[in-house]
């Protein structure tokens, strides 16, 4: 997943991570495999670049990562949203919202 | 936990891979196919982990500023809530606090004054007072100055000083060209005083050695305040001629603003040694020196030592019992002991601050109850990842915010007691005109009290803070997590704060009664009341400078205008009469009498008019009083006190009875006195005794007028403010000779509150401390009974169900606490008894029999008291809600 041209994309994945984290926390492993799930593998690339925008994440405080035990009880690092990043998902939700449905409009326009 | 970024990116990262690769095993890949699959798709994990690790590392630091910053600030804030939680404990903790700490800044700065041993000049650390002192004997310990025999070799032989030098000091008239005189404190010094000080003059020059020579011309250097005040600041001034006494001088130099070495002095002539003086002079010198570049005191010291050896050896009639000592010159003169006296005083320091250490692990104690009701809390806050130091800091910066309020308290404190203290200081001249040039603003905060308390405020905090949070933090942090949704804390009082409590309750016993005694016995003393007639009494010294005039003449002028004084004052319409006296009663010299046959008794003995008695309404109690004949020169009869009767002769008629001055010298006997009379032991009502042991015995001569100057004099006016006639009597006094003086005129009762203020003062210092001591006490027994109760509630709700008395059952808990406040007086009472037999009996004053049952009765009910509250929560117990909490 994630395409090699990871500045043009980099805002899509945040979105992504911060959507997969309004669902409750996750650990790194568990979110890439959500994202290869929700936009059906279409993002396919190094899962390890993953890992850098997680934690600018938690830079700009969208996130936090605390060590917890996963589902087949192994140590691994949760990540959760903050209250910016809750704030945060709804302004770029919003925001590809309106960017989606401007392009889509303007591909589709027959009114060249 | 904060781990290393590295090792934790490691672990996510390896975290990725196993789940990749167990990921692929299931999809069917063999276990190494699907590691290569799982690495292929994670991609560049070298540059994942370099990117990471160093993105996690910034993260980390900029956290750790953030906590600092905010986090602190946050602590403040949840330190200033508890306060407001926990009202009476903050009260408690703040009030025991702010006097400890008052009491040790206070003593911390007065020692600072005393101690600092630098003189405010160039290298002034290493000048040096050197004296002699009494090694065995009676007078063992006593200090005096140095014979001018022995400065003249020890100034040749000393190779540790250099500018060795000497002072004496005598009082002088003071005669300018305009005829204006004054008395000053003219200082013989040698001309290495002023190399000394390397203080340059401001006109002329300072004295030189060759100023020393016998029969060198009369020179004289003067101070800035006097060219000031009595030159009119003349620029010309160097060259001209003072008197003093009968020496005219020639002024050849003017010092700068400031410079008042040796004391406080304003006039330095050079002191003269004739070269033939003997080994038995009298010690009229101050020796002062520098130490030499490369010596240190304590080779200076021995030299100095090695050299009294040999005068001792030299000299054994005078030197036998006398050494010399070295000691830095402004401990000397501020009357430091000694070189062993500064370790004694440091260690009263050290054992002021221990006192703060024992109150701050008694409000540990509290904040440890405290704490202990938090462990919910703090539990909670463990479990969602914070760490131990971020626990233990929060709880430091909360006792920090209840130490430095305290300390605040203190500070203020001390401030408002220096500031009284000045005022009490400013009014007594004497003082003023005595304290040495460096006293400077005198008593006051200090940086270096400002740095102390705050030391002082954050050592509280570590023992208040830290160690009931290092305590409540401890491993068994996590196994109580259990016990949080209950109402018991899990936590226990262990052994060691019951042994704190316990030895706390201990130490109050064994300090509360020599409290008891000495604030009882200031109070007796601040309390006192003065003679009704003192209301209307003017006291003051009267003075005539000699000026140019032969001893003889002068004295005729002073009886005859002290006579015509007392014949204007009497024939004032408001003066009841006037009276004078050598010293004011309750002022005397003292002395030690022989009494015939045998015997010594020590007695004050004062000079006094014959008609003194008649003027402080002093009824005779056998006897006659004095008459003008007893006044004259050569006569034998005195007048004694009830004081002195007694000791004399208990009960008996001591009229007729004769006594004499002890006399040092055996072959010199001084001749018998004869009692005529005895009146009541009236001084200590007109004057403050300064001292509360047993009252002084005094005796009067009759004496005339003039026999002594100056002399002390009292006006007694028929009524109204006395002060009124005060601006009168200075008129009077100066119409009858422009040059005689009133001076420290006052009211006697002004006088009187001026003294006994003092008194009171310490007894209320003594009282707040005393009281702060018992409130703690009382704290840390509520602390440990609220605890008990607290921890068996459990307890105390099912025995209460099975049907047991809740009164018995809470009689069984509280035994146990009472047995440990019983261990605490008991061990206190011994401590107490060890002190009173090491003071000789003077910490209870021989009150023990009265004193320590009072203390036993004080500390019951201190214990009683703080054991109600406790007590009722206890009886209070509904079994049902108990059990149900489990």
């Amino acid at each position: 997943m994630f395409a090699k041209d990871a500045a043009v994309l980099q805002g899509t994945v945040e979105l992504l991570v911060l959507k997969r984290l309004s669902s409750g926390p996750m650990h790194g492993y568990g979110i890439a495999r959500w994202i290869e799930t929700a936009t059906e593998d279409v993002l396919r690339v190094e899962e390890g670049s993953l890992y850098p925008a997680l934690y600018r994440m938690i830079r700009k405080g969208w996130i936090k990562g605390e060590w917890g035990t996963s589902d087949n009880n192994r140590r691994a690092k949760f990540y959760r949203l903050t209250k910016a990043g809750e704030r945060e998902l709804a302004q770029q939700t919003h925001g590809w919202a309106r960017l989606s449905r401007a392009v889509t409009r303007a591909v589709s326009s027959t009114d060249l | 936990m904060t781990r290393d970024p590295r090792e934790e990116i490691d672990d996510e990262v390896r975290f990725h891979l196993e789940q990749l690769t167990r990921e692929y095993v299931a999809r069917g890949l063999g276990p190494e196919a699907a590691r290569r699959a799982a690495a292929e798709r994670f991609g560049d994990e070298a540059r994942v982990r370099s990117t990471c690790t160093s993105l996690l590392a910034a993260d980390r630091a900029a956290e750790t500023r953030r906590t600092l910053m905010n986090v602190s600030w946050l602590d403040v804030k949840l330190g200033l809530r508890m306060l407001r939680k926990y009202p009476w404990l903050s009260a408690v903790a703040v009030i025991g606090m702010a006097v400890t700490i008052a009491v040790g800044a206070g003593y911390f700065t007065v020692l600072g004054i005393f101690m600092d041993s630098t003189l405010p000049v160039d290298g002034g650390d290493r000048i040096m007072l050197i004296e002699t002192r009494t090694i065995s004997g009676p007078d063992a310990g006593d200090r005096d100055g140095v014979s001018p025999h022995d400065f003249a070799y020890f100034r040749a032989g000393l190779k540790s000083f250099t500018d060795p030098g000497a002072f004496g000091e005598d009082t002088r008239n003071v005669l300018t060209a305009d005829g204006a005189a004054s008395l000053a404190r003219v200082v013989s010094m040698t001309a290495s005083g002023f190399r000394l000080m390397r203080v340059p003059p401001m006109l002329g020059r300072s004295l030189l050695d060759d100023d020393e020579r016998p029969g060198g011309a009369d020179v004289v250097v003067i101070g800035y305040d006097e060219w000031r005040r009595r030159f009119g600041g003349d620029p010309a001034v160097v060259g001209t001629a003072v008197r003093l006494d009968e020496t005219t001088h020639t002024i050849v130099g003017v010092m700068p603003e400031g410079f008042m070495f040796p004391v406080r002095h304003q006039y330095w002539v050079p002191l003269r040694l004739k070269g033939t003086e003997t080994p038995d002079g009298s010690p009229s010198l101050r020796m002062f020196g520098r130490l030499a570049d490369g010596s240190s005191l304590a080779e200076a010291r021995a030299e100095l030592a090695a050299a009294g050896e040999r005068l001792a050896a030299s000299f054994p009639q005078s030197h036998a019992l006398i050494r010399p000592q070295a000691q830095p010159y402004t401990q000397a003169i501020m009357g430091v002991p000694g070189p062993e006296a500064e370790l004694a005083v440091r260690s009263l320091q050290f054992g002021v601050s221990l006192l703060l250490f024992i109150i701050a692990v008694n409000v540990a104690i509290l904040v440890y109850a405290r704490t202990a009701t938090r462990i919910g809390e703090i539990v909670v806050r463990t479990a969602l990842g914070a760490s131990r130091m971020r626990v233990v800091s929060q709880l430091f910066v909360e006792a920090l915010v209840l130490s430095s309020i305290g300390a605040a308290a203190g500070l203020a404190i001390v401030t408002f007691a220096f500031r009284v203290l000045r005022e009490f200081l400013k009014w007594s001249p004497d003082q003023a005109e005595k304290a040495p040039f460096w006293f400077g603003p005198g008593i006051a905060v200090s940086t270096g009290t400002i740095v102390y308390v705050a030391a002082l405020a954050v050592i509280a905090a570590l023992i208040i803070g830290v160690l009931p949070a290092l305590k409540a933090t401890g491993k068994h942090v996590q196994a109580r997590l259990q016990q949080v949704g209950a109402r018991g804390s899990g936590m226990q009082l262990g052994r060691t704060w019951t042994a704190l409590i316990v030895l706390q309750v201990a130490i109050a016993v064994a300090v509360l009664p020599g409290a008891l005694h000495n604030a009882h016995q200031f109070m007796r003393l601040g309390f006192r009341d003065p003679a009704p007639v003192a209301n209307d009494m003017l006291r003051g010294r009267l003075t005539m400078p000699q000026g140019a005039m032969p001893e003889q003449a002068w004295r005729a002028r002073f009886t005859e205008r002290t006579a015509a004084l007392a014949q204007r004052m009497e024939g004032e319409p408001e003066v009841a009469g006037i009276t004078f006296a050598d010293n004011f009663p309750g002022q005397e010299r003292y002395g030690d009498f022989e009494v015939e046959p045998s015997g010594t008794i020590e007695a004050a003995s004062t000079r006094v008019a014959p008609n003194l008695f008649d003027l402080f309404d002093v009824r005779l109690l056998a006897g006659r009083g004095f008459t003008a004949s007893d006044a004259r020169r050569g006569s034998t009869a005195v007048i004694v006190d009830q004081t002195f009767a007694q000791q004399l002769a208990p009960g008996a008629n001591v009229i007729g009875r004769r006594i004499r001055y002890a006399s040092a010298d055996s072959a010199r006997v001084n001749p018998w006195l004869e009692i005529v009379g005895v009146v009541p032991a009236f001084a200590g009502s007109f004057t403050a005794p300064t001292g509360f042991g047993a009252v002084t015995p005094r005796i009067y001569h009759a004496s005339a007028l003039g026999d002594q100057t100056p002399v002390a004099f009292v006006v007694r006016v028929k009524g109204g403010d006395p002060l009124r006639y005060a601006q009168r009597f200075r008129e009077i006094t100066a119409s009858v000779d422009p040059t005689m003086k009133l001076e420290d005129l006052q009211g006697v009762i002004v006088w009187w509150k001026h003294e006994t203020q003092f008194f009171t003062m310490l007894a209320v210092a003594i009282l707040l401390v005393t009281a702060s001591v018992l409130l703690l006490s009382a704290a840390g027994i509520y602390s440990m009974m609220s605890f008990t109760v607290a921890k068996r509630r459990r307890e105390i709700g099912i025995r209460t169900a099975l049907g047991a008395d809740a009164r018995r059952v809470l009689a069984g808990i509280f035994g146990r606490a009472a047995a440990q406040l019983g261990t605490g007086i008991a061990l206190g009472l011994i401590a107490a008894a060890a002190l009173e037999s090491a003071s000789g009996g003077d910490m209870m004053g021989g009150h023990a029999l009265v004193l320590l049952p009072t203390v036993v009765v004080i500390m019951f009910t201190v214990g009683l008291f703080a054991a109600l509250g406790p007590a009722r929560r206890g009886l209070a117990v509904q079994p049902t809600e108990a059990l149900r909490d489990e």
